[in-house]
């Protein structure tokens, strides 16, 4: 009993310590300091809810180019935006680096975007990629498409994705779940294309053909490629991620719909914060990025396609070929995204 | 009478301590027999091994005729038709009264079941309360749950572990002869143990007394009472004192006077001769001298506390009606009918 | 004059803890039709889903507890007095980290499936679906069954045990008829602790596929930003807690039974059954306990070479945790100490019963508490910005929601509950006639402090503090939901990285979660399984 004690007793001290140490220094750069020092010049804070392949190198090339030194903080989409809601004006927050074209269109319908002019962005992004109102702008694509097993199904058996409905897909299919974004705006796109009644007919039809639902694109992949399932509907980087890896992967991607309307693209794009104190900075930021050296470190950390027609994609991907995008403004994913949800919980699309 | 249990040898320990040790024992069918002795002296593990729920480590035993453990055989509990009762009677206290006493009753009808288990509350009295729970009875009727439910299925041994220690005098008192008139009508072989004595003498056909698990002497109350075997006997059995003696032409001489000797002893030998305080009269004629130290009331009688010449001191059971002060001078002598026990004078 | 502060003090933490759980409980009071209509067809789902998961989850720790329970404190077979022991250790892994190993391992492509098919030729069924959430969480769960159910065995006096024998029944006879009867109590506060932590649970519903309340809550506060449908559903969470509680109650049953215990006699094993015994522990240890942990470790040592959660990273979430789980402790052990020590120095019946209802917070899952104090901290942080802006005409920003304060603050409201009962154990045992005899014996009172009351007390209150440290260690849903802006913190990390596959980056955080939870699990050891 008595070890016990010290044990407990040199323990409680030592974490007191941690603490001590932890919780005074960790809170500062979210609060006071960054809203004190991203007013000076030469600094832009950034919320961004994308993480993937080092942000980090990025800034950093930015800050040698301009001087400019970027802060920034992690977090999911909805999460900024109840974040900028909640500390209204006195965000530290300039810029907003979202995740698929859904978010942006709800941080600007919330009023927390600012409109920017600038010809730099009109000439580097094309039209249906940005705000039809310039308060966000893309800055890479991401195709949401078929990737299929190599040795159960010919690309030929392929086509859109209305025609995974069929019913010869049954039991042969991997699909994200209706929580992540990414299938809201899938189904948004369809809700446009067809229209609300047609749109729930063919997801009745995915789900009718049980599918596995498996909540992450990778592991989508990975079954297609083990056979748990034939075709699934995934971001085109997490096969480029696994391609590149184990080029052997017997999984291939598809292009759908490309004797109609396009394939599905979404975007990670940015905008400038309603209260944003730098804003120069903040839009000097985001030029850069659509800049040809901005795309290049932005886009292919992460296998992503530049948004600047100028700029060439990642070899990996530029090997896929050509497709045909749906021409739609990624804004209609935004307006459409709660009807997408309901439509899916009225579909059984889990 | 044809013997019904019998221990030949039997040993057992926990560990170092033996619990039991080397003790031989024959039950005689219908025979209600008491084990007694002070509180570890191997009551409980005797019982336990002739149940079955401890093997020996040596002996045997058998049942009804039938070997059940030892020299290579085993027989398991349910299977040597022993009833056992606790201390604590072990009812299930989630279980009414019907399904506690139903609880052995297992392979048998229905209808017979239900039958049995009226039969033997009608036994012990407990008619008509069969829907209750435990906690709804008084301790006496749940100790008689507790017999009812180790008769039902008819064990041809019934064991009895201190029934009646939870109980308090008076109703102990009152158990007892219903015990008695249970076990007496349902002619049962029974092994019940106690430590207290006027509780086996009431109860016992025969006795055995225990002690540091051996048995030091099997009879009937009354011989293990006039004549027992050791002092340990005597002093565990009644009320006792022993008087220095020695042995001369057959009798022994004490302070209380000189009286014949049976058993072989040497000329001259140093013994010790019990005697009880049932034994002692006061009496004008008596041969010893003796002065009252101390008078204790015990409702119907009185007992004094006497010293002799000698310096020793005897007990001595009077009427009620006999009334001495501390101080007063008297004669005693021992009651004709009784010829004393002696024993070698021990050691310490 | 301290008599004053004294009587106030339980009545502010009382509703300083309560505040929450009342909000919610307003919620389910004031049903909003509208919001419920929102939530379409999935309410239901959610509620058809929380039910069969209670059941199932009830049902595998009911069986999987009871029978490794009963094996162990009735029978002796190879290695039996190890497993006594180690078959406590699941404890020690969150739901969502076996959820998450599960989900890696046993799903189509991951390598258990894949073996079973490429040696076997056979397809296990699919994890992602209830049956595989029911699996996980029994394997996890049922040592708070198997813990409790050995306490009941081992109250079980051996004369009812050795009535059975000499009637012949079975061990399983004995322990259908007589042992799980008499244990009941017992085994009925496991059975509620599981279901608790099965209500709680939103992860490995979420990784399965199978949407629970828990799960919706999380859905519509985490993804739709909705606070009022996420208190509605807290609200309906709450009304199950209250009904798994009140049927642990029912079961709990008016007869307490007193025995004396010392009971079990153990019977011997041999051959295949005691193989069988052995080999029927092991597998339950294996796939509940090593597993994880060797799959873990596994993980955790590749990533050594292309580490996708860098180290700077890991520190950082390991001190973020650290120092929450240790400002949590402190704060739940003070609260704790002045309570049981006010309610010592004498407390109205009243008192003692606002004491009770503080540390109500343990049988509320986890997303309602975060919920409900979502809700009662925005409430304050708009009133006391309006209140300064309006006098002092400055304003000092989210100062409850956007600071770990919220988070600590929801972290006291859900384990005050255990710390509370540690402390008041140890310092139920300094009754007046020990302070009294130290002072006859020449004790002064500054003596009677340091020497006796505090040595007496420390210990319950240090066991207080470490229980509710690794709780909020591996706590999930409360950080989730009011973790301040990008505060990852390791549950947090697991849970993210888990979900986007990558097993590797969440394997180091996990092992720190578990081990972290074998700390309380040695500690029930000492104390004797
Ligand atoms: N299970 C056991 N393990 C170890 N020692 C035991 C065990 N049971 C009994 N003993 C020891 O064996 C001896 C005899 O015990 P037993 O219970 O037979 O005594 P008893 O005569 O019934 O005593 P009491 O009158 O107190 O019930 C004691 O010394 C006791 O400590
Ligand atoms: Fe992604
Ligand atoms: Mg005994």
């Amino acid at each position: 009993m008595k070890e016990m004690r010290r044990a407990l007793a040199v323990l409680a001290g030592f974490l007191l310590l941690v603490t001590a140490g932890c919780l005074t220094v960790e809170q500062k750069p979210a609060e006071e300091e960054g809203v004190a020092e991203a007013r000076e010049k030469g600094v832009v804070y950034v919320y961004s809810a994308r993480h993937y392949g080092q942000m980090e190198p990025v800034f950093e090339e930015f800050m040698k180019e301009t001087g400019i030194e970027v802060r920034f903080t992690f977090g999911k989409d909805a999460e900024i935006r109840e974040r900028l809601k909640a500390e209204g004006r006195f965000t530290p927050a300039d810029v907003y680096i979202a995740v698929d074209a859904g978010n942006l269109w709800l941080a600007a319908q919330e009023g927390l975007l600012q409109p920017v002019e600038s010809e730099v962005l009109e000439r580097n992004i094309p039209a249906n990629f940005r705000d039809p109102e310039n308060r966000w702008f893309g800055l890479t694509m991401r195709v949401r498409t078929l990737v299929y097993n190599t040795e159960r199904v010919s690309p030929e058996e392929l086509s859109t994705y209305e025609d995974l409905a069929d019913p010869r897909w049954k039991d042969r299919l991997c699909l994200r779940p209706s929580t992540k974004v990414y299938t809201q705006s899938l189904v948004s796109s369809l809700i446009a294309a067809h229209g609300e009644d047609k749109a729930e007919e063919i997801v009745r039809g995915w789900v009718e053909n049980n599918p596995r639902f498996i909540d992450s694109d990778t592991r989508i992949i990975e079954t297609v490629a083990a056979g748990g399932c034939d075709v699934g509907v995934v971001m085109h980087y997490y096969l480029a991620r696994l391609l590149d890896r184990n080029p052997d992967l017997p999984v291939r991607i598809f292009w759908a719909n490309q004797e109609d309307r396009g394939v599905h693209v979404n975007i990670v794009g940015a905008g400038v914060t309603r209260y944003a104190k730098n804003r120069d900075e903040a839009v000097k930021l985001i030029e850069w990025l659509s800049s040809e050296k901005g795309q290049r470190l932005f886009a292919d950390g992460n296998f992503e396609y530049p948004i600047n027609p100028e700029v060439e994609p990642h070899p990996l991907v530029k090997g896929w070929g050509e497709f045909r995008i749906d021409p739609i403004n990624v804004a209609e994913y935004g307006r459409l995204q709660a009807k997408a949800i309901h439509l899916m919980e009225r579909a059984g699309y889990r | 009478m044809k013997p019904q249990v019998v221990l030949s040898g039997v040993a057992k320990s926990y560990g170092e301590t033996p619990a039991v040790a080397d003790l031989s024992l024959e039950v005689g069918d219908g025979e209600v027999f008491c084990l007694l002795g002070p509180s570890g002296c191997g009551k409980s593990t005797t019982l336990r091994l002739i149940a079955g729920l401890e093997a020996p480590d040596a002996g045997s035993i058998e049942i009804g005729g039938t070997p059940v453990a030892g020299g290579g055989t085993w027989l398991p509990p349910e299977e040597r038709k022993v009833g056992i009762v606790f201390q604590d009677y072990a009812l299930f206290p989630h279980m009414r009264v019907r399904e506690n006493v139903a609880f052995g009753l297992r392979g048998w009808s229905r209808r017979d079941a239900r039958r049995r288990v009226d039969e033997v509350l009608e036994l012990v009295g407990l008619y008509g309360m069969e829907e209750r729970y435990p906690h709804e009875l008084s301790s006496g009727q749940q100790q008689r749950v507790a017999i009812a439910r180790a008769l039902a299925p008819e064990p041809e041994v019934l064991l009895l572990d201190e029934p009646f220690s939870n109980l308090d005098l008076d109703l102990r008192r009152r158990i007892r002869q219903d015990i008695r008139r249970i076990l007496r009508e349902a002619g049962i072989t029974a092994i019940f143990v106690t430590h207290d004595q006027e509780e086996a003498f009431y109860i016992a056909d025969r006795l055995g007394v225990m002690r540091r698990g051996r048995l030091w002497q099997v009879g009937t109350p009354e011989e293990v009472f006039h004549t027992p075997a050791t002092p340990f006997v005597a002093r565990f059995v009644g009320t006792a004192d022993f008087l220095r003696g020695v042995v001369r032409d057959g009798r022994v001489r004490t302070a209380l006077g000189e009286f014949e000797v049976h058993g072989e002893f040497p000329e001259g030998a140093e013994v010790e001769v019990m005697v009880r305080p049932e034994y002692i009269e006061i009496e004008a004629e008596g041969a010893a001298e003796a002065v009252v130290v101390e008078r204790t009331f015990l409702g119907g009688h009185y007992l004094y506390t006497l010293r002799l010449l000698s310096g020793e001191r005897v007990r001595c059971l009077q009427h009620h009606d006999v009334t001495l002060e501390a101080g007063t001078r008297v004669r005693l002598r021992l009651r004709a009918s009784h010829t004393p026990v002696v024993f070698p004078r021990s050691t310490n | 004059m301290l008599r004053g502060a004294a009587g106030i003090l339980p009545l502010f933490i009382f509703l300083l803890v309560a505040l929450p759980v009342l909000k919610v409980l307003a919620e389910v009071a004031v049903p909003s039709l509208e919001t419920w209509r929102s939530l379409g067809p999935l309410l239901p789902l959610m509620l058809r889903n929380t039910l069969l998961l209670l059941l199932g989850v009830g049902a595998g720790s009911f069986l999987l507890g009871v029978s490794l329970a009963w094996l162990t404190a009735a029978y002796r077979f190879p290695g039996s007095r190890y497993f006594e022991v180690l078959l406590i250790l699941p404890l020690a892994v969150p739901t969502y980290v076996l959820g998450y190993v599960y989900m890696a391992t046993f799903d189509y492509a991951g390598p258990f499936s894949t073996a079973a098919r490429q040696l076997l030729g056979i397809t296990l069924p699919e994890i992602r679906s209830g049956y595989g959430a029911v699996a996980v969480m029994s394997l996890v769960l049922y040592p708070y069954v198997y813990v409790m159910a050995r306490a009941g065995f081992r109250q079980l006096s051996r004369a009812s045990m050795d009535v059975c024998r000499v009637m012949g029944y079975t061990g399983l006879e004995t322990l259908i008829k007589v042992a799980l009867p008499l244990s009941r109590p017992a085994v009925a506060a496991g059975m509620a602790l599981v279901m608790m932590e099965a209500l709680t649970d939103f992860a490995t519903v979420r990784f399965f596929n199978f949407p629970t309340l828990s799960e919706g809550i999380i859905r519509v506060w985490y993804g739709r930003m909705n606070l009022q449908a996420a208190m509605e559903l807290a609200g309906l969470l709450l009304l199950f807690a209250l009904a798994v509680v009140s049927v642990e109650h029912r079961l709990r049953g008016r007869a307490q039974y007193f025995q004396t215990g010392g009971g079990m006699e153990k019977k011997h094993l041999r051959g295949t059954r005691g193989a069988a015994a052995a080999f029927f522990c092991t597998s339950v240890l294996f796939l509940a306990f090593l597993l994880p942990v060797l799959q873990l470790t596994l993980w955790a040592l590749e990533e050594t070479s292309a580490p996708s959660t860098s180290l700077e990273m890991y520190l950082q979430l390991l001190s973020r945790s650290l120092s929450l789980a240790v400002a949590a402790a402190l704060v739940c052990v003070l609260l704790a100490t002045v309570l049981a020590g006010v309610l010592q120095l004498g407390g109205s019946r009243i008192m003692r019963r606002l004491a009770g209802l503080s540390t109500m917070g343990y049988a509320v899952p986890g997303a309602a508490v975060g919920v409900g104090a979502l809700s009662v901290l925005s409430s304050f942080d708009r009133w006391l910005n309006s209140l300064l802006e309006g006098t002092l005409g400055f304003t000092p920003g989210l100062l409850a929601t956007g600071t770990v304060l919220g988070l600590i603050y929801a972290y006291t409201v859900k384990f005050m509950t255990i710390a509370y009962s540690a402390v008041d154990s140890s310092m139920s045992r300094i009754t007046p006639s020990i302070t009294g005899a130290a002072r006859s014996l020449g004790a002064r009172p500054l003596e009677v402090v340091t020497r006796i009351q505090a040595p007496m007390a420390v210990p319950g209150i240090a066991a207080g503090a470490v229980l509710v440290f690794v709780d909020v260690m591996k706590e999930l849903p409360i950080t989730l939901i009011l973790r301040p802006f990008g505060y990852d913190t390791l549950a947090v990390w697991v849970w993210q990285m888990a979900a986007e596959s990558m097993w590797g980056g969440a394997a180091l955080p996990a092992l720190t979660i578990v081990l972290a939870g074998v700390i309380p699990v040695a500690y029930i050891i000492r104390r004797g399984v």
